[in-house]
């Protein structure tokens, strides 16, 4: 259901339930769902090793030193760049899948046929 | 624990702030990565193609949606821009939740000035209460009785990461002070000394206006008890005094020309055809005479959206949760202020400001810009 209705809105088939992309197959979904926190979990975990390797170079560390440990301005730019290197390595065969659609005209004649 | 703006805002441990700044990155990867290419796709290879044959692929968007969706790269798109929402959610609502009696302590603790008045017989209107707006669990109205300050603490660490730091970082007020410039702009010798704010959730841009009229009253209403209640000590920790209460903007329980000035901030779009026009009456009698309305707004219209941005806000509307993100953009906001009885009516795109200049030169402008850049800003004063 994608027209609006008499009050301007739109919803879900079932507004009460989560978005379902992948009809019949919920699980990929899920998985998506875990990937995406997995690579939530991998992000901080790589800034805990980053904390420790900094802290070394200035010294040494302890658990208080790390959780009390913030990155400053060059640090966090670092982090983000590391971070969006992670993210683009693992969600590597969706971009290329992206990039081929966009060179592929039979994909995109397919895709102008379904619409029809 | 990082360094916090106010004294509400939940602090963030070590590896609670590494997720935090991760799920950014991942919004920004799908936002500024991914998201252009299915731009190409549709705006310049799929509609170009559709021309050809004398077809507008903009009139078509539904249909377009519809085929993109056979694509496993365009679900897998979806889901990941879905699922980095919910981590969003999820991983502020865990750091929120391990510091909830605290923030709780603080709340009932602070002696500086404001009130809150909840009323457990309200009723969010269908617009707020059908679905969860922007995939928060809970929605705006969450409330867990007396005291509860959790979904205002959730909604506040968020919005920042929900705006990827654009609207002011932490603080969360460029729309406020926006707000305050557009009123300097075309008001330039007013002071107004009655203000209300409508759906203020947790008092971001109403504290910045109070910033700038520190004689005045200020009163802030939205839907939500322990929204409003994290507001109240949020807004007092920051030095401002302002009274919530927790009412519809359709109605409210304010006599007849209460207020000077009444605004509202990214507002409109979360309500519905049917609320327009009574939110603009109630405006108006919430006035007295020469009184001014301001609404600041995404600056996008349908009319002018492409193909690619249209079947975009399909997905922000039905995944995201954002029922009139649409109807909004479709709506002619300015005709129901003047339908309401509004004079001087002026719409356009205010430059977004970091602080608000009463001796600045006007810059309030017919030209769009991008969200964050600027914003839509519609304003009228009731004679």
């Amino acid at each position: 259901m994608t027209e609006l209705d008499p009050e301007g809105l739109v919803f879900r088939d079932d507004p009460s339930k989560r978005s379902a992309f992948f009809a019949g197959q919920a699980d990929v979904g899920r998985l998506l769902g875990m990937i995406t926190a997995l690579t939530s979990e991998i992000a901080m975990l790589r800034a805990r090793l980053d904390t420790h390797e900094r802290l070394a170079a200035e010294g040494g560390f302890d658990r208080a030193k790390v959780e009390a440990y913030r990155p400053d301005a060059t640090a966090l730019a670092e982090r983000m760049t590391d971070d969006q290197a992670m993210i683009g390595r693992v969600f590597k065969p969706l971009s290329d899948e992206l990039d081929r659609l966009l060179e592929e005209p039979a994909v995109q004649k397919t895709l102008l046929e379904t619409h029809r | 624990m990082s360094p916090t703006p106010h004294a509400m805002m939940p602090e963030a441990t070590h590896d609670e702030a590494a997720r935090f700044a991760h799920v950014v990155g991942l919004k920004n990867f799908l936002m500024r990565q991914l998201e252009p290419k299915w731009r190409t796709l549709v705006d310049e290879k799929l509609a170009p193609q559709l021309a050809s044959e004398g077809r507008d692929a903009k009139e078509e968007y539904r249909a377009l949606e519809r085929s993109l969706a056979r694509l496993g790269a365009y679900r897998t798109w979806q889901q990941l821009t879905v699922s980095a929402q919910e981590e969003m959610w999820r991983s502020v609502g865990e750091c929120v939740d391990r510091q909830l009696p605290e923030l709780e302590r603080r709340a009932s603790d602070s002696e500086a000035g404001g009130s809150v008045r909840t009323d457990p017989q309200f009723r969010p209107p269908r617009y707020l209460s059908t679905v969860d707006i922007h995939l928060m669990p809970g929605g705006y109205a969450d409330d867990r009785g007396e005291g509860d300050v959790r979904q205002g603490a959730v909604f506040d660490k968020a919005a920042a990461l929900y705006h990827m730091g654009r609207n002011g970082g932490e603080l969360n007020d460029v729309r406020g002070h926006t707000l305050v410039q557009h009123y300097f702009d075309r008001f330039p010798g007013m002071t107004p000394q009655r203000i209300l704010d409508m759906g203020c959730t947790v008092g971001h841009s109403t504290t910045a206006i109070a910033g700038y009229f520190p004689q005045a009253e200020v009163h802030g209403i939205d839907v939500g008890g322990a929204l409003l209640r994290y507001a109240r000590a949020r807004s007092a920790s920051l030095g401002a005094s302002i009274h919530y209460s927790q009412q519809n903007a359709e109605q409210t329980d304010f006599a007849d020309g209460s207020f000077d000035l009444v605004v509202s901030s990214a507002v409109l779009h979360e309500t519905s055809f049917k609320a327009l026009p009574r939110i603009m009456r109630e405006a108006h009698r919430l006035l007295r005479p020469g009184g001014v309305m301001m609404h600041l707004e995404v600056p996008l219209r349908f009319d002018t959206a492409s193909a690619w941005n249209r079947v975009r806000g399909l997905f922000e509307a039905l995944h995201n949760n954002e029922p009139f993100w649409i109807g909004a953009q479709q709506a002619d906001i300015a005709q129901t202020v003047r339908d309401a009885g509004f004079a001087d009516v002026a719409s356009g795109y205010q430059p977004a400001v970091r602080v608000a200049d009463r001796a600045a030169e006007p810059r309030f402008t017919s030209t769009p810009g991008p969200v964050h850049v600027v914003w839509y800003l519609l304003s009228g004063v009731k004679r």
